[in-house]
């Protein structure tokens, strides 16, 4: 009789690997075939001078050294580090400010928390075009409340004026995201313990040296992750200054998302694409936004190093 | 019986899965809001089309226009454009590339005759028709006469009657001309024709290969110097780049703005969304010219035209389609729908509009080209035109960097 040789399974180091590749499997081929390739066809792209219309023809380096040569283009990188600081620094602080002041048991913190919200659910677009309205210079109502309290001299061009265009847009965005960050820290805010709060008034300290000895280091987690979300919405920043100012006045608000958009697409008008000029904008903004999250992310390794230590 | 209800069930699947008949989908693509299946000329110029060729079917698709070029880029790149559709500025790129029909090799001279000459001759490359206009447009001013009358004015003539009026408006409180240059596109309907105005040919600018020609030659200067001076002069409304068409004609619409400067569609915008009061006062004129007794160039030419996509597998049924809506007949029907300038004389007899006859007759003694398909040449007019009202930039400067612009733009391509 011949015994029936035991059937043999794999290697457990093996096993081990199959169960996580089944369930790593398909998300690692979308993320292959949806933003690995794309990002090596741009690459390639970038190397390339393309109107969509001829085939292709190959131009080395020569969209990366008229790159260097590109004033706009400098001009749209320093715009959007601009608003990204700006728009970092007021979208932190601000719904902070309001959200401790709202946990501090103000009455009609909902009804507050509400009003605050509402811009977040308005399209960017369309509150680009509301605000749009607002800033017209001739007869929208900002220039027409400032005329009508005899403030006139303080009327502006707004989105019209290279000088307070870029301001104008951070405040539109300010207004539309406030109430989404102003949500995140309130919740935060009402997992603080209230015991840390009382020890701190035992211990003498006023509303201010509670705010930034108790609350501040308590949710700064918090803290940095609106600070990169910000930071990740300003670098990608767009459709809100597109239908604002499309970039205008003479690329006084052009950042790096809009100018690459005009050389893709052109001008409203627009008669010529530069894609392969394009593709190269978007590798440099991709490698910026490398550098920005490796920055984020070895600060947060210090944090937890920190934290240790401080265990 | 199970068997046999199984049986009858399989066939009645089978039955509901094979199509009465393989239609043939004709995919149609245009920025123009009215040609969409809720448009009953649209409607009515669809359904005869497709009753006088069973089993076709004509699918409309609109996009708006912001949206529109920055899509046909899109499908040009990835070689997806439609049967038929409107190929705007890229008209000329397309066509000599090889992607769009020469009309010329399917239409007699009888053909094109029926048709107004600079809207086709501006969708015309090399001496080949790649483009048929649909509706074709002039520029003009029109003003509020109430307003004029208690200023005590008429419509200037020449711009310097112009530039010697805007006291008088302003002491009333009025802006002078309105108009909005947010999205970039309409300086150049303004800009491009005052350089017919001093002897330019913008043609052959657009076109630029005849030796010598160039975007910084003296009529460009001298039309960017005239641009300056009427900003300076405070003709136009504050912040002009900051504000666009809609809320332009709202200065107009609500008395804030003596004259608007607009084009022939307009006034069929103003009876849908016009105030009582400028429906009531406002009247139509030419733009100003250099001397009361020279040319007033008020443009002329179609931003929206037709195409045929030379590499769709519905080629034939595509011309058959355009031959179809510019029959004199299917055309009316849009014409006198759309109440705008018609591309088709045969056709101007279906306006009612006194307004846009009035600007239709200019066609014959004013034209000038007023839209750039050449490689860069739109976005470097409109970039510039934008700095000149923005007071950033010399006319000289201005005429260099357009120059300058247009040649990298043919370079990188």
């Amino acid at each position: 009789m011949v015994m029936a040789e035991p059937r043999k399974n794999p290697p457990l180091a093996l096993r081990s690997l199959v169960v996580p590749a089944i369930f790593i499997g398909p998300a690692a081929l979308a993320l292959v075939l949806l933003m690995a390739v794309p990002i090596a066809d741009a690459v390639i792209l970038s190397f390339q001078n393309w109107n969509g219309m001829k085939p292709p023809t190959w131009a080395g380096f020569g969209n990366y050294i008229r790159l260097t040569q590109d004033a706009t283009f400098f001009r749209a990188i320093w715009q959007t580090a601009y608003f990204t600081i700006c728009t970092a620094i007021l979208q932190t602080i601000i719904p902070l400010l309001i959200a401790s002041l709202l946990n501090s048991g103000i009455r009609g913190s909902s009804i507050y928390r509400t009003l605050y919200f509402m811009p977040v659910i308005i399209s960017l677009a369309i509150s680009g075009l509301l605000w749009a309205m607002l800033f017209e210079p001739n007869f929208g109502p900002i220039n027409t409340v400032l005329r009508a309290v005899h403030l006139g001299a303080f009327t502006q061009l707004w989105l019209a004026s290279s000088a307070t265009v870029m301001p104008s847009v951070i405040i539109v965005s300010v207004w539309q995201s406030l109430g989404f960050y102003l949500v995140i820290f309130f919740a935060a805010l009402q997992a603080v313990p209230q015991e840390l709060y009382e020890a701190a008034k035992i211990d003498g300290a006023n509303a201010w040296h509670r705010f930034f000895n108790v609350t501040v280091p308590t949710i700064r987690p918090v803290i940095v992750i609106v600070i990169v979300l910000n930071t990740i919405n300003g670098i990608k920043v767009f459709d809100q200054i597109w239908v604002m100012t499309a970039g205008g006045p003479d690329y006084a608000s052009a950042t790096l998302g809009t100018y690459l958009y005009s050389i893709a697409f052109g001008a409203m008008g627009a008669s010529n694409s530069r894609l392969g000029y394009a593709a190269a904008i978007a590798i440099v903004i991709l490698l910026l936004s490398l550098v920005v999250s490796m920055i984020q992310i070895r600060l947060g390794r210090g944090r937890d190093i920190d934290s240790q230590i401080e265990k | 019986m199970k068997t046999l209800l199984t049986t009858m069930a399989a066939a009645a699947i089978a039955l509901v899965a094979i199509p009465a008949q393989a239609d043939t989908v004709l995919h149609v693509m245009s920025w123009q809001p009215a040609y969409v299946d809720s448009t009953d000329y649209w409607k009515k110029t669809i359904d005869g089309f497709e009753a006088e060729n069973p089993g076709v079917k004509v699918e409309s698709n609109f996009i708006a226009f912001a949206q529109y070029l920055p899509a046909l880029t899109a499908m040009i790149a990835s070689d997806t454009l439609p049967d038929v559709f409107n190929g705007g500025t890229k008209t000329g790129e397309l066509g000599r590339s090889g992607h769009l029909v020469n009309f010329k090799d399917v239409f007699d001279d009888k053909f094109f005759a029926q048709f107004f000459k600079g809207p086709l001759r501006q969708y015309t490359f090399d001496g080949k028709p790649y483009g048929l206009p649909d509706m074709a447009q002039d520029f003009g001013i029109f003003t509020n006469d109430r307003i004029m009358k208690e200023v005590g004015l008429s419509a200037p003539q020449t711009w310097d009657e112009l530039i010697a009026d805007v006291p008088k408006f302003k002491a009333k409180g009025y802006i002078p001309l309105a108009w909005g240059n947010l999205t970039r596109n309409t300086c150049p309907d303004f800009f491009l024709p005052l350089i017919a105005q001093y002897g330019g040919d913008v043609y052959a600018l657009d076109d630029h290969t005849a030796p010598g020609l160039s975007w910084d030659s003296k009529p460009v200067i001298d039309a960017l110097a005239l641009l300056e001076r009427l900003q300076k002069a405070g003709v136009f409304p504050d912040g002009i780049n900051g504000i666009d068409d809609s809320q332009a004609q709202q200065l107009a619409y609500q008395g804030k703005a003596a004259m608007l400067f607009g084009g022939s569609w307009n006034p069929g915008i103003f009876a849908q969304n016009g105030s009582k009061d400028w429906l009531d006062n406002y009247s139509v004129h030419k733009v100003p010219a250099q001397t009361p007794t020279s040319i007033h160039y008020a443009g002329d030419g179609a931003g929206e035209a037709w195409s045929v996509n030379a590499d769709s597998p519905n080629k034939d049924l595509a011309l058959k389609f355009i031959a179809y809506i510019y029959r004199p007949d299917v055309y009316n029907w849009r014409a006198k729908g759309l109440q705008s300038f018609p591309s088709m004389q045969s056709a101007v007899d279906q306006i009612d509009n006194p307004k846009v006859k009035t600007m239709i007759s200019w066609i014959a003694t004013d034209s000038a080209d007023h839209i750039l398909f050449g490689p860069g040449s739109w976005d470097a007019v409109s970039n510039v035109c934008q700095s000149a009202l923005d007071g950033s930039i010399t006319p000289e400067d201005g005429a260099k960097k357009i120059e300058a612009d247009v040649m990298t733009a043919r370079s990188s391509n």
